[in-house]
Order: C-alpha cells, then structure tokens, then sequence
C-alpha cells in the first residue's frame, strides 16, 4: 500500500482516535511512515511541555549589550543607529563606553553602568577564579605528593597532572606539570616521562583543545623530561588537554594520531 | 504589548526583506547587523536566557553570538531563511560551549583528584537542543495565521479539547483538527529550518 498523506501522519501524532484503520495499520508497519509519526509526536510533546513555561521566549537584552557588540566590532556606528536606542544613550567608541544609569530619559528601569557590571562581574569571576586556582593548587600540591617525594613540588607549580596512556588500562606514563602564576602570562609546561621507544621518528608534545579540533605543538621531546613555554591565553581558551605524540619524518606537521599518552590540566 | 508589535514588525520586516538583509550583511553592512539584533536579538538572549538561567550568562552569549556573527558573515549564504537559522545555529553552538565548559570545570577538579583524564564530551547538549527547540516552537507559533495560532495556543498552552476550541471560535469541529494537522507539520518544518544553520 502506498504511504498515508501527511495530515494522517498528523492525526496519528496527535493521538486521533478517528484514524482510518487501513491507515493506522500502515503507519504502524511502515518503517518511513513510523518515524514520521514519530518525529511529529515529538514536536507534539515540545509543544506540551512548553505549554508550562509562561515566561517569555523573547527578552530584551538591553542596550548595554548592543553597545558590547559595537565596541567589540569596531566603532564606525553612530550611536544613532542603535537599535535600541529609544533612551538616547551613546557610543563612546570602541574602548568600553561609559554608560551610566542616568543618562537620557529614564522612562525605563535603569540600566547598570557597563563599568559597574564589568567590575561585578570582575569581583565574582576573580572570587571563583582565585577558589578554583587555589583548589587546582591544592589538588597539584596533593597529586605531586602522591607522585613524587615530598618537598619537591615548587612554590610555582600551579597543577600537576599524570599523563596516561590512552587504553583502558590508562596506565601512567609520566607527568605534566604547570609552572607559573595562574592566570598571568610566562606559564610553562614541564613533561617528565619514563623512557619511551620514539622508533624512527621523535615524540612531540601538544595542547589539544577541549573541542576535540584545534590543537597546537609545544615541541619536540628528546630524553624523559623538558619544559616548553605554555603560548599566553591557550589554558583560558580551552588547550588543556596535553599529549604526547610518536611522529615521523614526513610531509605531515599535523598530529600522526598516534598519541602515546594524554592528561588533562585543571582550568 | 511591546513584545507583540516587536514580533509582528519583526514579521512583515523578515518576509519582506530576509534576502536583502542576509545579502548586506554579508556583504559588511553594520546597518544589517544593527538591523539582524533589532530583529532577532531578544529571540537569541532568550534562547540563552532560558538555557543557562544566568542573565548575565546570557547577555554574554548574545555578545558572542553577534559578535561572532559578524566576524564569519563572509560564511553567510544569503537566502530568505538563512539568517535566524544561521544565527540560532551559532547562539545554539555558544550554549553548547558554555554547558562544556562548566561541566568541564566540574569535571576537571574531580578528574585530576580522582587521577583519571575526562574525556571532552559535550553533556547536556541534548537538553541544550530541547530548549532551543520550544524557544524556536513559540516563536513559530507566534508567525503562524489566525486561525491556526489562535487554535494552537488553546489546544496547548490553555489545554482546552478541540470540540472546546470548536465552540469558542464557531468552527466545525473538523477545520479545527486540520489546523492542528497542518500546524504541527508547519511548525516541524519551521523547527528543522532552525537546524539548517546547524555548522557555520
């Protein structure tokens, strides 16, 4: 039998009990017809559950963040030609403007000053920040312990983390260990490892981004230990995931796939 | 209601002029990315809004978002829907992000205490997917005609029966269960148009 038209597909969705029986049966059976439905049920279903949400789907961001996106784009945009501009505020340029909650009519609830917000927003970042370095230190402080002998772990270590290998067994081969002030530039990175077979080519340390893509090469490890400048901003950017890789001589710069082992350091 | 007259402007304005608008704004137009935020920017904070339940959060996200939408207009393919599907597909991707990356900054604290290396997934972005998806269904709702929002929105947000929605809108019973037909198959649609901005 040919496929139901779409309004049947509907209706069974919907849970029509009117259906015509033939058409039921098809859908039922019909592996095409049977996801359709299924996919419409489930438009259904998001339908219904959003049925519970009375707040809004659309909510005004505010001029502050339309002047965010100018000074992040450039400042070639007279203010007059903000889309929001119904309080007459301005753009100061493409450095942070200086917007202030009393500035222009205040027919509509005052908007925090950017600076307010960016020193709040600063405050409760740096707050958490601090804890999260500080508990990243304690952990370092707790893992190169367990490693290592005691006393050994500098002031300057900022996190230490095993590297393993990457098969179930995830077996530690060595350690990756964070020099330098967290947060500030001049990080750098000291791999030590046991004694490894490179084969014909060399081992090459890299960070490799959280997304699984972007990745980029500290350089060459000859011998078990050597420490490589960690490039300013890559941690905060998402490179923590450090990897060892076997590579050949050829006519590929980018990683073989071939990682030996792999840790991930704390943001 | 400032928000309705938003979304009918928004209307006519997107039907009459999407291509036109896509096709300045790849073209470097700031006119059309003033424009593109006039239009779309309180759908995308709210889709922010509603996925991270942070306003701060979400205006971030909404910055990035034009932002970002701005730096790769060169990779816009203008068309009449192409724009809110390209820029839902990238406040979708910045949502994403922000879910890793605080499910990273979970994980990695108890990885590294726990010794085991965490491997980069992206958790929650189904119930990411969700949210955006009945943002993007009432905001479809809302573009649909009369009658066919009017009966949509009292089958499912007042959840009256359809021989109910019959008598209070004097229409036979059978017109009523078209409309809800042909707006689900619309609004599936509308919703699997909002994917097609799926990568950038």
């Amino acid at each position: 039998m040919t496929h139901v038209t779409d309004e049947v597909l509907a209706a069974l969705a919907l849970g029509d009990p009117d259906v015509d029986p033939a058409d039921r049966q098809h859908a039922e059976t019909c592996p095409l017809c049977s996801e359709e439905v299924a996919e419409l049920a489930s438009v259904h279903g998001l339908l219904r559950e959003e049925a519970g949400m009375r707040g809004a789907h659309r909510v005004d961001p505010g001029p502050h963040v339309w002047q965010r996106i100018l000074a992040a784009t450039g400042d070639d945009v007279p203010a007059a030609q903000e889309p929001a501009a119904a309080d007459g505020s301005t753009v100061e340029g493409p450095v942070e403007p200086v917007a202030s909650g009393s500035s222009g009519p205040s027919d509509r609830p005052a908007v925090p000053s950017l600076a307010a917000r960016r020193a709040g927003r600063q405050s409760r970042r740096s707050w958490w920040l601090a804890g999260t370095a500080a508990a990243c230190l304690l952990i370092g402080v707790l893992v190169g312990r367990a490693v290592w002998a005691p006393g050994e772990t500098s002031e300057s270590v900022v996190a230490t983390v095993p590297l393993t290998t990457l098969d179930a067994s995830k077996q530690k081969e060595g350690t990756a260990e964070l020099l330098g002030n967290q947060g500030s530039q001049g990080q750098e990175l000291r791999i030590d490892t046991r004694p490894m077979s490179s084969g014909s080519g060399y081992v090459e340390v890299w960070l490799i981004n959280t997304d699984g893509k972007r990745m980029v090469s500290l350089g060459v490890l000859s011998g078990t230990e050597a420490t490589f400048p960690v490039p300013p901003d890559a941690l905060a950017q998402g490179y923590t995931i450090v990897d060892l890789s076997r590579e050949q001589y050829d006519d590929r710069p980018q990683h073989s796939g071939d990682s030996i082992m792999r840790g991930t350091l704390p943001v | 209601m400032s928000r309705v007259t938003d979304i009918e402007r928004a209307d006519t304005e997107t039907t009459r002029g999407a291509l036109a608008l896509a096709e300045a704004l790849a073209s470097g137009s700031r006119d059309a990315l003033s424009e593109c935020y006039r239009l779309w920017g309180p759908l995308v904070m709210g889709i922010a809004a509603r996925s991270l339940g942070s306003r701060q959060d979400a205006e971030d996200i909404t910055q990035q978002v034009f932002v970002s939408a701005w730096q790769s207009r060169g990779t816009l393919r203008p068309s009449e829907s192409a724009l809110p599907a390209w820029l839902i597909g990238i406040a979708r991707r910045r949502v994403a992000d922000e879910y890793a990356r605080r499910a990273r900054a979970m994980r990695n604290s108890r990885a590294v205490a726990a010794n085991t290396a965490p491997g980069a997934d992206v958790e929650g972005s189904d119930a990411v997917d969700r949210l955006v998806d009945r943002v993007l269904l009432r905001e479809a709702v809302d573009q649909l005609s009369e009658p066919r929002r009017t009966v949509l929105n009292l089958a499912y947000v007042e959840d009256r029966t359809q021989e109910d929605i019959a008598k209070q809108l004097d229409l036979p019973l059978g017109t009523v269960k078209s409309h809800m037909r042909r707006g689900l198959l619309q609004l599936r649609r509308e919703l699997l148009q909002g994917w097609e901005g799926g990568d950038r």
